[in-house]
């Protein structure tokens, strides 16, 4: 059934804990009906489209165990509710992890990055059009895919891991966390959980409906990156429509660790090609002990892209993937 | 039995199914499941423009909505009520926001600021208003007040921005009459008029 | 790769055959009755200075009626096709020289002389030869009531009035000094044009174009108002860097729905997606059928901006031409890279030749 465009919030209860234990007492209480609310930048929408129909939301924000950002033992801990906008700021994060910095920084809009968060920005759902506009589509728990289909219309859409859905990871920090090697804190009543960045999202050959992990009752709670990638040679660029609000059509993030002339490691992840995050490992190994250079990049342009499906309309990701991922090597 | 009890009781009875099957009451009653405790008050005090006021927002109230339908304070446009325009920004303790994407309970304990708030006591216009009036920076004027707001935030931040710092703070606040160049220079304008 | 584009756009600029009304009471203030909506660019005041400026009046003693049809407003041309400003000109200037006629007449008819001998300055009408003989405005118009007729537009009202003129002038009949104008259809169709030069940068890795210098000069006669002038050609130019390179209107069809709901999906260009700094300028040559010497200038700014910036773009490509609009980062990469879509353009542009 399409939604029709409502002006108003549908009534909806909230609450407001004001410490971790309720809150995940709630979150466990509430199940699927309680929303979780980061800065809420992507629960509106669905909310005032009744295109997802909770009955509850959980707001996250007051919790000041799960806000800001410090330094650990080896590496730095953030909060899942700190502000893009504070993290594009932090002067820790500008100086160690300067690739997630600039990630943060170049999400969505100003006012938008002031509000939303993190692990909104890591959790937020596919920007696929067609499961936005509450078509019937698999990942809203029908049984067809229109992006998939000979009229689909699928520019923004899949390379690699179509299983039935076609969407794409829509994060710009996502692809960063994975290539800064980060691990997801999560919590429930149960107890805590770790999971590395790369393994926390899904596709759907997984899972259809979720695109991460998280069950429900859990909660991303904070974001750990290790000292592993600390002042790195980074590169992040994201490739959009417009240079606001826009998201990727493809972004690339990478660390490289060089040694003279030569690339020790790397860290390439790309993100809007696949419905996760996609680390490109094979590149990874191919530019192990060569230099950051155009012959270099030209070398494993092709097996950046290697296994890439297109559809009707996304054959350009091809090459903007492949000229993402060189300009990294270039740096 | 005095039938108009009993239609009264009916009516009320229609009434109280009504009410349930919209909100989470319903859910819980379906369910058979205990409601946890701890959703909002709806009755908020919010300080708007220096003054606290108060007000009866429901859960799921927008502050767009608190602040043009419960408080008046229609300076603050909503455009596309999807956090994509801008049109609705305001400062919330100096930081620029769209009111159509956050919840009014989520600022209970904020300063919150409106184009309203901007005119000082004696009437004079704030630097920014001042300076795009002087420029002549709008055109049809719906996202003037969030173009001011977003403006002004910038200013108390970074008191001599550039053109292009400026361009970057007001990013984020669409202008379908295309009046970007106008907005921008009103901006440098204002940067002049506070000196 | 560096482009450059240069761009034309033209667009008939102003209209005839509307009406105007000017009115004046024995307070001496001259009450434009003027239908001319306002979108922002504060057209209803511009075309009212016509008026002002034909009796000499100060514009501070200039009442603009205007927002309501029950406050008696002549016919005006809708405020849109950039010709706001020479049709309403005409009329205004025209209903202006009507109240400046009857004001000689009512002079000679009281102080002697034939009206030629009258001259007006400082809200007075007055004689050429000696300006200690003469009445201010507000005695003319209190004259004006007493005498009625043609002065209070009770009598001799222009033929060809539109009908909902002369409900207007039926209904202002008699409670002031009136001066009263048709402006006669024309032949011929008043152009207005700009040109817009710019150059870009084209990535040819991401397909993205940054506009790095632009500048549209406008040709629309006399400029009535330069920051009003500024405002149209800079407004054009973002409209016309979204259609030439963003905006898209995306049809679902397999289930018939419109595909781009929300700015998110039809790209209307942000601050980001403009250059820092749209330059703008003017010929500011008087028109000779025009009174004040002004055309009109909404539209034609956005078809320079739209062809200079579709021309860079050929020109970064070494003269490839898409035939299509807008130009979008896929079509870039796949023209570079010499691929293609499997399935039919997508059905998303605006223009496809």
């Amino acid at each position: 059934m399409v939604a029709t465009s409502h002006d108003v919030m549908p009534d909806i209860e909230l609450y407001q804990p004001a410490d971790e234990a309720t809150a995940l007492d709630l979150a466990s209480r509430l199940g699927n009906e309680g929303w979780l609310l980061g800065g809420g930048q992507d629960t509106y929408g669905w909310l005032k489209d009744r295109n997802k129909n909770p009955s509850a939301m959980i707001e996250l924000t007051q919790i000041d165990a799960w806000k800001g950002i410090t330094e650990t033992v080896d590496g730095i801990e953030i909060g899942a509710v700190t502000t893009l906008t504070d993290i594009a700021r932090d002067p820790l994060i500008q100086s160690r992890f300067g690739l997630l910095a600039e990630a943060a920084g170049i999400v969505a809009s100003p006012q938008i990055r002031n509000v939303g968060t993190l692990g909104g920005n890591l959790i937020q759902d596919t920007r696929c059009w067609y499961y936005r506009r509450g078509l019937d589509c698999y990942r809203a728990g029908g049984n067809i895919c229109y992006a998939d289909s000979p009229e689909g219309l699928n520019r923004e859409h899949a390379l690699f891991g179509a299983s039935r859905c076609v969407a794409v990871t829509p994060s710009d920090t996502a692809p960063a966390l994975v290539a800064l090697d980060a691990t997801m804190v999560i919590s429930s009543t149960s107890g805590q959980r770790e999971i590395p960045a790369q393994d926390f999202f899904v596709g759907p050959d997984r899972d259809i409906l979720n695109m991460t992990v998280l069950n429900e009752g859990e909660i991303l709670t904070a974001v750990r990156i290790p000292n592993t990638w600390a002042n790195a040679e980074f590169y992040f660029e994201k490739v959009a429509d417009r240079n606001v609000w826009d998201f990727a059509l493809v972004n690339v993030a990478a660390a490289f660790r060089t040694s003279g002339e030569n690339i020790e490691d790397a860290r390439i992840v790309c993100g809007a090609v696949e419905c996760v995050p996609r680390r490109l490992q094979d590149v990874e190994a191919a530019i192990r002990g060569r230099s950051r250079s155009d012959s270099t990049a030209n070398a494993v342009a092709d097996m950046a892209t290697a296994g890439a499906r297109p559809l009707n309309y996304n054959n350009f990701k091809v090459p903007l993937m492949q000229n993402l991922v060189k300009r990294a090597i270039r740096g | 039995m005095n039938p108009k009890l009993t239609r009264r009781r009916f009516i009320k009875g229609v009434i109280a199914s009504g009410a349930a099957a919209t909100t989470t009451a319903a859910w819980y009653s379906a369910t058979g499941q205990e409601r946890p405790s701890g959703f909002v008050e709806r009755l908020v005090r919010i300080n708007v423009n220096g003054q606290v006021r108060n007000v009866d927002v429901e859960p799921q109230e927008t502050l767009a909505s608190t602040l043009r339908y419960k408080l008046g304070l229609t300076g603050t446009k909503l455009g596309c009520n999807r956090g994509e325009c801008g049109a609705c920004t305001v400062l919330v303790n100096d930081v620029p926001t769209y009111a159509c994407s956050v919840l009014t309970h989520s600022f209970k304990n904020d300063r919150i600021e409106t184009v309203e708030g901007l005119e000082s006591a004696n009437g004079d216009l704030h630097p920014v208003q001042q300076a795009f009036v002087e420029e002549l920076a709008p055109q049809c004027g719906y996202c003037t007040p969030g173009q001011i707001m977003s403006a002004v935030g910038l200013l108390r931040e970074n008191a001599n921005p550039t053109r292009d710092e400026a361009r970057h703070a007001l990013a984020g606040n669409i202008c379908r009459c295309g009046s970007y160049d106008s907005y921008l220079d009103g901006v440098m304008r204002a940067v002049e008029l506070i000196g | 790769m560096v482009g450059l584009g240069i761009g034309q756009g033209y667009h008939n600029a102003g209209r005839s055959g509307m009406d105007g009304i000017v009115m004046m009471g024995p307070d001496g203030r001259l009450k434009v009755h003027n239908g001319v909506g306002n979108l922002g660019t504060y057209s209803y005041a511009a075309v009212s200075r016509a008026a002002a400026e034909v009796l000499k009046m100060p514009w501070d003693r200039v009442d603009i009626i205007t927002g309501r049809t029950d406050l008696h407003l002549p016919i005006t041309s809708p405020q849109d096709g950039s010709n706001s400003i020479f049709t309403n000109t005409r009329t205004f200037y025209g209903a202006a020289q009507d109240m400046l006629t009857k004001m000689k007449e009512i002079a000679a008819n009281d102080l002697g002389g034939a009206p030629e001998d009258y001259d007006i300055s400082n809200e007075r009408v007055h004689q050429i030869a000696d300006d200690s003989a003469g009445m201010t405005f507000g005695e003319v118009a209190a004259r004006g009531l007493e005498l009625g007729g043609k002065y209070t537009g009770e009598a001799e009202l222009p033929e060809e009035l539109a009908e909902w003129t002369q409900i207007a002038a039926d209904r202002l009949a008699g409670t002031g000094f009136m001066g009263i104008f048709h402006d006669p259809r024309h032949e011929g169709n008043p152009p207005g044009f700009t040109v817009t030069c710019c150059e870009i940068e084209l990535d040819k890795e991401t397909g993205k174009i940054e506009i790095h210098d632009m500048i549209s000069i406008g040709e629309a006669g006399t400029i009535m108002h330069p920051k009003g002038m500024d405002n149209q050609l800079v407004g054009g130019a973002v409209w016309g860097i979204g259609l030439s390179a963003l905006e898209r209107h995306l049809y679902d069809p397999q289930n018939g729905i419109p595909a781009s709901t929300g700015y998110w999906q039809s790209k209307v260009p942000t601050y980001l997606d403009c250059p820092l700094k749209i330059d703008t300028g003017w010929v500011d040559l008087p028109d000779p059928e025009n009174p004040v010497g002004a055309r009109g200038i909404g539209e034609p700014s956005q078809g320079s901006v739209s062809a200079a910036l579709t021309a860079a773009i050929t020109d970064a490509l070494d003269g490839h031409i898409f035939g299509a609009s807008p130009i979008t980062t896929d079509m870039i990469l796949n023209h570079i890279a010499g691929t293609s879509e499997e399935s039919v353009p997508l059905a998303q542009n605006n223009y496809r030749g």
